[in-house]
């Protein structure tokens, strides 16, 4: 029976162990391993450290490193919100002055962990104390961005080590790309002493804000790219954009107790179109500041450039706009389109970059 | 008091049953999930008239002494379909020819199958994006339910700062039975102040940008998506598919 089992694949030999033992393997398979080979266009071989296990730690995000010989560079991947622990993270939202990596403000701990790796490999862990420059981040993210290192730090800077003219690449998706912007600029404080020196850029496609003031970490910001897809709302979504965003929900509530049920229906519907009164306050509540609050700052994308896809309804191709992610910061949370969370899946993100107008 | 008994009997008799139940309705829910996986995997595939590069032969044989194979190799429904290799880095391997130009005119001529496709593609892409984030969520809390706990401290923290700097009082404020249907009149009212006017229009950057080339953008897409597991790599695989299989139309309309 096993055997007529697996003829079936893999989904239905986790169904059938499912049902006799009431587990799960999520243990990684050779299968995912040959799939992101086949997906990235490495070989598996190359791909030097992979933890995207469903049942692995939730003390860091699941990520892979990857050393591309084509392109000269070690990419380190992370994933994004792709279970129920890292939807905490997301919600974790308020600010922690995010600690720097090396220099006079910094403890370096010898980890006996690695010690015991091998003697070449003494590798100074760092512990988080202290402000960065006065900067500020999304609490867990920023947690998450070290953890990670914590995981694959080790092996990127062996790698780096190895191959002396390769780059280092961060990439992530939504959570993923934040936390690659984040581990971006712990990477590149202290003129990239953690990664040797090497030039580090990160590739962040759908990032939530997650850093401010960006001008403390110019060089890092200089080396990061956000990528926005159409009508995806998580790049603009931090806990002061969801302050202004019940802002204006509270403008709609005194215009539904003020109105009767059916012209709010026939508007709801798209029958009828708002009076201008209602625009106008909407539009008033969208664009005043409310006053900060401690630990919910006005949040951004910690880039230099945010490129924002938008696809050409005649021709079906994306066309781009390079957007400043400082102004990004303040434009109010979007829900006038049906595809705000479908825009920000992966494979949207895939088909809009494989359609991309000629540069 | 019959009734009493018979919930206490049912209670007892879900208790004993209940890990052997969550095993079979997981199961299901898995069984379920890989049929239709399966059916958009076919459906993409006649579209296409192509199969995708991640041939099983790679690695069926290896996968199956593990009890763990990936996709039967399908070659057996579509004996007559060639594969086509797109890997790069396969030395010695056929590279794909260029992509044919489309005129226009074949373009305005496919327009409403061109949109109906993405459309397809578009539901085939969220369905299997969804379909991962709940099998993971699911696995999560089968696989390791003491994880969660370590997120409490987390949920309080959050709670606590809600709490003194007083967001929660302004939240509440509009968090009630009819939350819903403000965000859609909200929505109505943007998509007007919004209406004929580009949002990115308003945030763009001046001066001089370097920006990474379009090749590498899509390099490290194909990373970050990969991380997410094998779901959404093959969720990706469609979109390509079903691509493939618009330019494969429109070509032959040109011929």
């Amino acid at each position: 029976m096993k055997y007529s089992t697996a003829a079936y694949g893999d989904s239905m030999i986790t169904a059938a162990e499912m049902d006799v033992t009431g587990r799960i393997d999520t243990r990684v398979s050779r299968v995912t391993r040959t799939r992101i080979s086949d997906h990235i266009e490495v070989p598996e071989d190359d791909i030097v450290l992979l933890d995207v296990d469903h049942g692995g730690s939730t003390n860091h995000l699941r990520h892979f490193v990857a050393i591309d010989h084509e392109n000269k560079e070690v990419v380190l991947s992370i994933r994004g919100t792709f279970s129920l622990s890292e939807m905490v993270v997301d919600v974790a939202g308020f600010s922690r002055e995010l600690s720097a990596v090396g220099g006079s403000q910094y403890i370096f701990v010898l980890k006996p962990v690695y010690i015991s790796h091998s003697l070449s490999s003494l590798y100074l862990f760092m512990f988080r104390v202290g402000p960065f420059c006065g900067g500020e981040a999304h609490s867990e993210m920023a947690n998450m961005a070290e953890s990670v290192w914590e995981s694959a730090g080790l092996t990127v800077v062996k790698l780096l080590k190895k191959h002396k003219k390769y780059g280092f690449v961060l990439t992530g998706h939504s959570l993923g790309g934040g936390a690659a912007c984040l581990l971006n600029i712990l990477c590149h404080s202290n003129g990239g002493e953690i990664v040797s020196g090497r030039r580090t850029r990160c590739f962040a496609y759908a990032p939530p804000p997650s850093f401010t003031p960006l001008e403390v970490a110019a060089n890092a910001v200089k080396d990061c790219t956000a990528y926005v897809h159409e009508a995806d709302a998580i790049p603009f979504l931090s806990i002061d954009s969801v302050r202004h965003f019940f802002s204006s929900i509270g403008v709609i509530q005194t215009y539904a107790e003020r109105t009767k049920f059916l012209p709010q229906l026939a508007l709801s519907l798209g029958f009828a179109d708002p009076d201008k009164t209602l625009l106008d306050d909407v539009r008033r509540a969208a664009t005043k500041r409310l006053k900060p609050k401690a630990g919910a700052p006005l949040l951004a994308i910690p880039a230099a450039s945010a490129v924002w896809m938008r696809e050409r309804k005649d021709t079906g191709k994306f066309e781009t706009k390079v957007c400043d992610p400082r102004k990004m910061a303040m434009v109010p949370i979007f829900v006038g389109s049906s595809n705000m969370l479908q825009d920000h899946f992966p494979p949207t993100y895939e088909h809009a970059l494989h359609n991309l107008e000629d540069e | 008091m019959q009734t009493r008994h018979f919930f206490s009997a049912l209670f007892r008799c879900s208790k004993v049953n209940r890990r052997r139940r969550a095993g079979t309705g997981l199961g299901q829910f898995l069984l379920i999930g890989m049929m239709m996986v399966s059916s958009l995997s076919l459906v993409a595939r006649c579209a296409a008239r192509d199969l995708p590069a991640v041939s099983s032969r790679n690695f069926v044989r290896g996968a199956i002494s593990r009890r763990s194979i990936g996709y039967v190799d399908e070659v057996s429904h579509f004996a007559a379909i060639p594969v086509v290799q797109r890997r790069s880095f396969q030395k010695g391997g056929e590279k794909e020819p260029p992509p044919r130009k489309k005129s226009a005119d074949t373009d305005s001529l496919f327009s409403p199958y061109l949109k109906c496709t993405r459309q397809l593609q578009r539901g085939a892409g969220v369905a299997i994006s969804s379909l991962g984030f709940l099998s993971s969520s699911v696995s999560q809390l089968v696989a390791d339910r003491a994880a969660l706990r370590r997120w409490k401290p987390t949920v309080k923290a959050l709670g606590e700062f809600m709490k003194t700097t007083g967001i929660d009082l302004e939240l509440s404020k509009s968090l009630n039975g009819r939350l819903l249907h403000n965000i859609v009149l909200l929505g109505r009212v943007q998509s007007h102040v919004f209406e004929g006017k580009d949002r990115r229009d308003f945030v763009l950057r001046g001066g001089r940008h370097d920006i990474p080339t379009n090749e590498e953008a899509l390099r490290y897409v194909l990373c970050s998506s990969s991380s997410v597991k094998e779901e959404l790599a093959r969720a990706g695989w469609y979109d390509i598919l079903l691509t493939k299989s618009i330019s494969l139309c429109t070509d032959t309309v040109d011929i």
